[in-house]
């Protein structure tokens, strides 16, 4: 199937925009597809790691965010930019497994997962033992902080800060108004000044 | 200090910093100042959350979920757009509310047949007694008869 997709039918032309690409693949261009997911693959999955703090959930719900585009590409009409539609599949999905497991998760989940834990970057030196710790210690508490806002709140944040979504945007993927979307940053990052002001 | 500003506008001003009209406003505005300094601060606090790269087995198992899903029959799309539906626990609840309702109609209907069964003998019963006792008082009547004229003949 890896290869159906990759050599579908349609020519690679130098498409310019996603909702192009994503026109394409609803008339049955597969390498439109591969090229999408390429594209977007890892803001999807890391926006829903950040979502999750679990880096296999966030890999199990990028597929079905993909998969669900694949299914949607009969009906898809470019009515929105492509990632608004495409962060508005992975927002839901993530508030979803947030709201439907969270009775069953413990907090302390945050402590002891590694998984999704980058590599720590320091130039070309190994880092010391104390420099690495410190740094987990200073990411667990970034972490927390991040998981303790509201679903809505923490979703609007990581697609601030790490997707660098205007408000316009964030506001489609969250079905609200841009100056909700505005009250919704403020509060959060009021938020996390507060639980995170020691660390400045 | 306090900042004059709606919190509207003072959220304007410090999500985009870095623009003139916060400049010029964080030079006047102490608190606001002081804010915009713990909100780089939070910003560079935050950028040392780096992630790991994606698996490498990501785009296998999606195209393998998506061979699957070229070779679907029409009621398993159907299955698979209304399974959603089923994990919301509103829709879940609605179903098994309608569920419930049905199975108290139904019920309901069976007992109220089941009544005017009982209630039909109940009058047959009586009428059978009825009937009985009749038919006792007639065999009475038939006996103090025949006693008569027994005491009659020998008369």
């Amino acid at each position: 199937m890896e290869q159906g997709v990759k050599n579908g039918m349609g020519p690679i032309t130098a498409p310019d925009t996603d909702a192009q690409l994503m026109l394409r693949v609803r008339d049955g261009d597969g390498a439109s597809f591969s090229l999408l997911l390429e594209k977007h693959r890892s803001s999807v999955i890391h926006f829903l790691y950040r979502m999750v703090q679990d880096f296999a959930v966030a890999e199990e719900l990028g597929q079905e965010v993909f998969l669900r585009v694949y299914r949607s590409r009969a009906t898809y009409e470019p009515t929105a930019k492509f990632t608004t539609w495409l962060f508005r599949i992975a927002t839901h999905l993530a508030l979803n497994w947030l709201r439907d497991g969270r009775h069953e998760r413990a907090q302390e989940r945050l402590d002891a997962e590694k998984d999704g834990a980058p590599v720590l970057q320091v130039s070309d030196r190994k880092p010391s033992v104390e420099s690495r710790m410190v740094y987990e210690v200073k990411l667990n508490e970034v972490r927390g902080a991040i998981a303790s806002l509201p679903d809505k709140q923490r979703a609007a944040v990581l697609m601030h800060k790490y997707d660098e979504m205007e408000y316009s945007q964030i506001a489609g993927v969250l079905s609200c108004s841009e100056s909700a979307v505005k009250s919704l940053l403020f509060r959060a990052y009021e938020t996390l000044r507060a639980r995170l002001a020691h660390m400045a | 200090m306090k900042c004059a500003l709606k919190e509207s506008e003072r959220a304007e001003l410090l999500l985009r910093n870095t623009s003139q009209a916060a400049t010029n406003h964080f030079e006047q505005c102490s608190s606001c100042r002081r804010v915009s300094l713990e909100q780089a601060a939070l910003w560079q606090a935050m950028d040392s959350w780096n992630v790991r790269p994606v698996s490498s087995g990501f785009n296998r198992s999606l195209y393998a979920k998506i061979e699957a899903v070229a070779h679907e029959t029409w009621y398993e799309r159907l299955a698979a757009s209304v399974r959603p539906l089923f994990a919301q626990p509103a829709w879940a609840l609605g179903m098994a509310g309608a569920l419930f309702a049905a199975g108290f109609v139904f019920d309901h209907q069976a007992t109220r047949e089941h009544q005017t069964t009982i209630q039909v003998s109940t009058t047959e019963a009586e009428q059978v007694e009825k009937t009985l006792d009749d038919l006792e008082m007639l065999r009475q009547f038939d006996l103090v008869s025949e006693e008569k004229e027994t005491a009659s003949k020998t008369m």
